[in-house]
């Protein structure tokens, strides 16, 4: 089982997500691509102070 | 005339009596009825409402729109049609109770509502493919995509049933369409234009705008669609800021680069951005900082949030999504909270950093999409090289775009011995679309762009 199997698998059980077999392949294409966008993430140096860039307006 | 006039020659034949908003639009919904089967780009028409309305336009005083037949992706509320956003769960829905802000704006300029358009389920989507309602299809080519999520836009400004329309983008589905649609297309800055009663997608990169055939109906439609609204917690209060009658100031050349590195392109993509600098005598290059990663964020964060807008869908009727779609979502649902979170500030440091480059020039040039449009059902392409699919990757230019708000138009570029247009992006600093539309205006006065209605659909 690949690593964003074995997310795919917890996940789906802590969510409430039902995941037939033929969603599986989709899925896990996609987690994969994700993991791949998420490493670029880590290019990018960020400071402590840096602020999220959430829209919030109290 | 024919159905096939820009919205300003239809204004300027209604103000003058040389025709009324009736016979408009009463030839707005015959070539619908004539020529839709084949496009597949509306989803509901409102026929009697149009009439009525029309009617209005004809006994009253005569607004800046007046008599123009416009038509909305169907997630936009329209009072009495059900807000299906291109899903087939939500068409269960009960019929919205009134219109979306921005249909309401149009229709208070004059304009006339005649229906709601197809489009990508739920805006998750490049290609304009609907796995419910069917494709859009390509006016220009009816064997390839019309681009998405707002497919049925763009399919039915360039195939001429009306000469403008409304579209949502989150990641670059106004201006994806208007580069394989051949049209002009705004992404307003983000939080420029209210996105009041329409159906989200990932509301912090939600925008709504225009797509037309001229600059001119785009900036008509966009003036008369401005404004605060409070019921859009995003939306900002700053003051009208008209752009019509501005459009003919000339942005100076030393002002405007084209991207390089990441935005460089291929082929057809990396051409279309040259004939556009050329035509505006442009030689200068910039760079954009960390794209890649501005890319991945806007990627992550569309794919979390929007699993969190369908988690409770995904739970209980999971088999009613398009597979593509519910793939995705279900994968997004999964994903690390601190992803997200980074990403987030990955779009902070993004945004300082390209906002700077605008100290220096006031357009930068990109293309709009890797390529024309794809044949219909065509899942893959090549993308710099590599095989990857159609679905998430017509995106690559304009989501690193849409992540930090950026006002872009997109302009329909023609190159010689293609039968497919391509689209280049018109982007301009926050709050600046008078520029980006007066570039766009600029090289449509000198023939370098133009968003004709497409051949088979031109005439009656």
């Amino acid at each position: 089982m690949s690593e964003a199997e074995k997310l795919m698998a917890a996940a789906a059980e802590l969510l409430r997500l039902t995941l037939e077999p033929d969603y599986v392949p989709g899925v896990t294409a996609h987690l994969e691509v994700a993991v791949k966008m998420a490493a670029l993430l880590d290019q990018v140096e960020l400071d402590d102070e840096t602020e999220p860039a959430w829209i919030y307006r109290p | 005339m024919n159905g096939t006039e820009s919205a300003a020659e239809i204004v300027a034949a209604v103000k003058t009596g040389a025709a009324t908003a009736r016979q408009v639009v009463e030839t707005a919904l015959a070539r619908i009825e004539r020529h839709d089967k084949r496009l597949g780009a509306f989803t509901d028409v409102v026929a009697e409402r149009a009439l009525r309305t029309a009617d209005a336009v004809d006994a009253g005083p005569k607004g800046p729109l007046a008599g123009v037949p416009f038509a909305v992706k169907n997630l936009f509320d329209v009072k009495d049609l059900v807000t299906r956003a291109g899903s087939k769960i939500n068409r269960e829905n009960a019929p919205a109770q009134r219109d979306a802000t921005l249909v309401t704006r149009l229709e208070a300029a004059g304009a006339v509502l005649v229906g709601a358009l197809n489009m990508g389920e739920y805006a998750y989507d490049f290609t304009g493919e609907n796995a419910h309602d069917g494709p859009s299809r390509n006016p220009h080519d009816l064997a390839h995509m019309a681009g998405g999520s707002s497919g049925g836009s763009g399919s039915a400004v360039a195939g001429g049933l009306v000469p403008l329309a409304l579209g949502s983008d989150t990641n670059g589905s106004i201006r994806v369409p208007s580069s394989l649609c051949g049209l002009f297309g705004l992404k307003p800055t983000y939080g420029r234009l209210s996105r009041a009663h329409t159906f989200p997608f990932v509301a912090s990169l939600d925008h709504l705008g225009p797509m037309a055939r001229t600059t001119r109906d785009l900036a008509l439609s966009y003036d008369a669609m401005q404004g605060f609204d409070d019921a859009d917690p995003a939306l900002s209060k700053r003051p009208l800021e008209p752009t019509e009658t501005r459009l003919k100031h000339v942005v100076p050349a030393g002002r405007i680069a084209m991207a390089d590195g990441y935005f460089t392109g291929e082929g057809v993509a990396r051409a279309a951005v040259a004939q556009v600098a050329a035509a505006l005598g442009v030689s200068r290059t910039i760079t954009l900082p960390d794209v890649p990663a501005a890319r991945a964020a806007a990627y992550l964060i569309t794919m979390v949030e929007g699993a969190s807008l369908h988690l409770d869908r995904l739970r209980k009727r999971a088999q009613d999504f398009d597979p593509d779609v519910r793939d995705r979502l279900l994968a997004g649902a999964m994903l690390p909270g601190v992803w997200v979170q980074r990403a987030q500030k990955v779009r902070r440091v993004y945004r300082d950093a390209v906002v700077k480059l605008f100290d220096e020039v006031d357009v930068i040039l990109a293309p709009a999409t890797p390529m024309q449009a794809p044949r219909l059902g065509q899942k893959t392409a090549l993308f710099g090289g590599a095989e990857l699919p159609v679905r998430p990757n017509m995106g690559i230019f304009t989501q690193p775009i849409s992540f930090i708000g950026l006002p872009v138009v997109s302009v329909p570029v023609w190159l010689a011995g293609e039968s497919l247009p391509i689209g280049v992006q018109v982007i301009a600093a926050p709050w600046r679309e008078d520029i980006a539309l007066r570039v766009a205006y600029q090289l449509e006065e000198m023939g370098a762009v133009r968003a004709p209605v497409a051949k088979e659909f031109a005439n009656g």
